[in-house]
């Protein structure tokens, strides 16, 4: 499969008064064309970092330290400002939680896309128009004309995020970094846009990196799953190896600590899994393995020593001492 | 089996201001008339999505907000009209559990004194007997002696809920009002707080109202469930009842909808259309006719009644 977005040790530190905290710490990732890939992880393992990196707008005090984002044989980190710019919203686009957040209160829906398309597209005024309804229509938000009009406060939740869809595909990116995009919406308006923007991406071709804390939301499009924790992924693979053979206990806690439906009136034990304890600090993370204080299956080795990759068949790779490292090299 | 608190034909409205000089325009039908129970050591899920009057209930049952029609009756006792005096000793038996744990805290006072407001009302007692039972209930939600003078802002939302939850418990409650108390928690951390209210609800025999827009926890935590749209309880019954047999079509569409963490789920979700009403003009007939699949012409017209479907699960919809 051709790649379209590859990122290669990039690492994301925040310079804060109270010391570096180091929010993504040697992320590697790739994207194919036209996939899904899930993001997952707890709060603060990284996944939104890894995102603002990408797009290269990253707050500060935070800063990239080192890494290559390759999109089109092009390292992102090399480009002016001005080329980045150009890239954003063009090649990559992002979609928030909050859409409140990126759509500007102060224009209407139309305004928002007209102008993005006479910037990135130069089409006139009339072009512009018929563009944004259209693609208003697409994603199926009732009566787009007079909707085109509108202001993001006169737009429901599910609305405002049909919108905010409507303008990260307008210019038909190669890659969509959709950041729990209905984690603010209601379970029966989360299907609706789910299916649209699933819907969108498939006929334009763009690949989705779909982050998210919803396993659920994961297993069900995704074709490729890559968890996070404390700034690192530490496995990664198909879904359907990670979700019925996950090797890492981290991962393995997650799937268990979710209750799933009639599984406690099937089972005699009937507690949730819990994985004991906290995230570690990113200020002060554990030598060795940052999920050790937390592991049921700790080794002495974990304490001291980062784990390597282990290829547990094909896609599927894990980081974790439990399991045989790969030969450099190889 | 004995009722520890009933909700009767439960109204609250809320009036809508329009103009600066505040003309009424309107009521926001918030709770529409809503029935349920609670028997002693039971926990009741109450799930709907936003406005659908979930967590009114809750404020009205803590009397947090005046009741506008229906009553309380708590223990035998009807509350809904009580005056702040005469309710006082009853807030040691009716305690809460907030969604967000950050907010929720008083940020200048210490975890002992934080749990220790909720013993002012279970009781005189002198330092040492308080300090003992302050340590005691630390100890039943899972916080270290160590953690007794430090601030809110020394840990983490996980261990801010503990420290919620064990203010809850500080009066030896009957019934804890639990609002979304793990929306705001990762997904790891909700298992240990599921767990632990479970725990709990065991030592101390509590009755819970489980109030939450998520159904995969309701199922886990419920014995039974009741699914609320725009102010009304469309359906009710035990976790079986509901997860197992729904009949109403919005229960159907709201359990399809949840993603699950499993591969290969033969799907046949069930994709509403159009936006939720506002509670300002609820529609005519039954409140859902607006996105009902199962849309007759009767629906618009006529309000369903509540009918046994069997067993102890009910439902307010024309099909039945």
């Amino acid at each position: 499969m051709d790649t379209v977005l590859s990122v290669e040790n990039l690492k994301t530190y925040f310079y804060t008064r109270e010391g570096v905290a180091k929010a993504v710490n040697g992320v590697d990732l790739h994207l194919d064309r036209g996939e899904i890939l899930g993001v997952v992880g707890e709060s603060g393992c990284g996944k939104s970092v890894t995102a603002f990196s990408i797009l290269r707008l990253v707050p500060r005090p935070g800063r990239i330290v080192s890494g290559e984002i390759v999109l089109d044989d092009r390292d992102l980190l090399r480009l002016s400002p001005a080329e980045m710019r150009r890239i954003r919203g063009d090649r990559i686009s992002m979609i928030f939680q909050e859409p409140m957040i990126s759509l500007n209160p102060a224009f209407t829906i139309g305004d928002q896309l007209v102008e993005a398309l006479r910037i990135h597209r130069n089409m006139n005024k009339t072009e512009a128009r018929d563009h944004a309804v259209d693609m208003l229509r697409k994603v199926e938000i009732p009566s787009p004309e007079r909707r085109f009009n509108e202001y993001p406060h006169q737009l429901s939740g599910g609305m405002s995020q049909r919108a905010m869809i409507a303008e990260s595909l307008l210019l038909n990116p190669q890659v969509l970094i959709a950041d729990e995009p209905t984690t603010a919406l209601d379970v029966t308006i989360q299907a609706q846009v789910l299916d649209v923007m699933y819907r969108l991406t498939r006929d334009i071709g763009t690949a989705i990196m779909l982050i998210t804390h919803n396993l659920g939301l994961v297993a069900e499009s995704a074709r490729r799953v890559m968890v996070m924790y404390a700034g690192r992924v530490i496995e990664e693979g198909p879904v359907k190896s990670i979700f019925e053979n996950a090797k890492h206990p981290y991962t393995r806690g997650l799937l268990h600590s979710i209750p799933l439906p009639g599984r406690r009136r099937r089972q005699t034990d009937s507690r949730l899994f819990e994985i004991k304890g906290i995230v570690p600090s990113l200020f002060d993370l554990p030598p060795g393995c940052a999920f050790y204080p937390r592991c049921s299956e700790c080794q002495d080795i974990c304490r001291h020593e980062a784990p390597l990759r282990c290829e547990i068949d094909g896609q599927h790779q894990v980081f974790c001492w439990l399991y045989e490292p790969c030969r450099k090299g190889s | 089996m004995s009722t520890l608190l009933k909700v009767d034909n439960l109204k609250k409205y809320f009036p809508m201001k329009k103009g600066i000089l505040g003309g009424k325009s309107g009521w926001v039908r918030a709770v529409n008339g809503v029935s349920f129970d609670i028997s002693p050591g039971e926990t009741f899920g109450l799930v709907g999505e936003s406005g659908s009057g979930k967590s009114t209930i809750g404020r009205c049952i803590l009397r947090l907000l005046e009741v506008t029609k229906g009553r309380i009756i708590f223990d035998g006792r009807d509350i809904t009209h009580l005056n702040r005096k005469a309710m006082r000793p009853l807030r040691r038996d009716i305690q809460i559990i907030f969604q967000d744990p950050y907010s929720s805290l008083n940020p200048r006072m210490p975890v002992s004194e934080l749990i220790g407001t909720g013993l002012r009302a279970a009781g005189k007692m002198n330092a040492r007997e308080r300090r003992e039972r302050i340590r005691d209930i630390m100890e039943q939600v899972g916080l270290r002696p160590e953690h007794y003078s430090r601030y809110p802002h020394e840990f983490s939302g996980g261990q801010r809920q503990r420290i919620g939850i064990g203010r809850a418990i500080a009066p030896n409650p009957r019934l804890i009002i639990a609002d979304e108390p793990l929306s705001a928690l990762d997904v790891s951390i909700q298992a240990q707080i599921v767990n632990l209210m479970e725990k709990l609800r065991e030592d101390f025999n509590l009755s819970y109202l489980f109030i939450s827009h998520d159904l995969s926890v309701v199922e886990h935590i419920s014995d039974r469930i009741a699914v609320m749209y725009l102010g009304r309880i469309l359906e009710l019954g035990s976790k079986e009842d509901i997860y197992d047999h729904p009949k109403h079509p919005y229960t159907k569409a709201l359990l399809s909808s949840v993603p699950l963490p499993q591969i290969g789920r033969s799907s046949s979700r069930i994709i509403l259309q159009g936006d939720i009403p506002s509670p300002l003009r609820p529609p005519s007939g039954c409140v859902f006719h607006t996105r009902c699949y199962r849309y007759r012409k009767i629906c618009s017209e006529f309000e369903p009644v509540w009918k046994d479907v069997g067993g102890s699960q009910f439902t307010a919809c024309h099909l039945y």
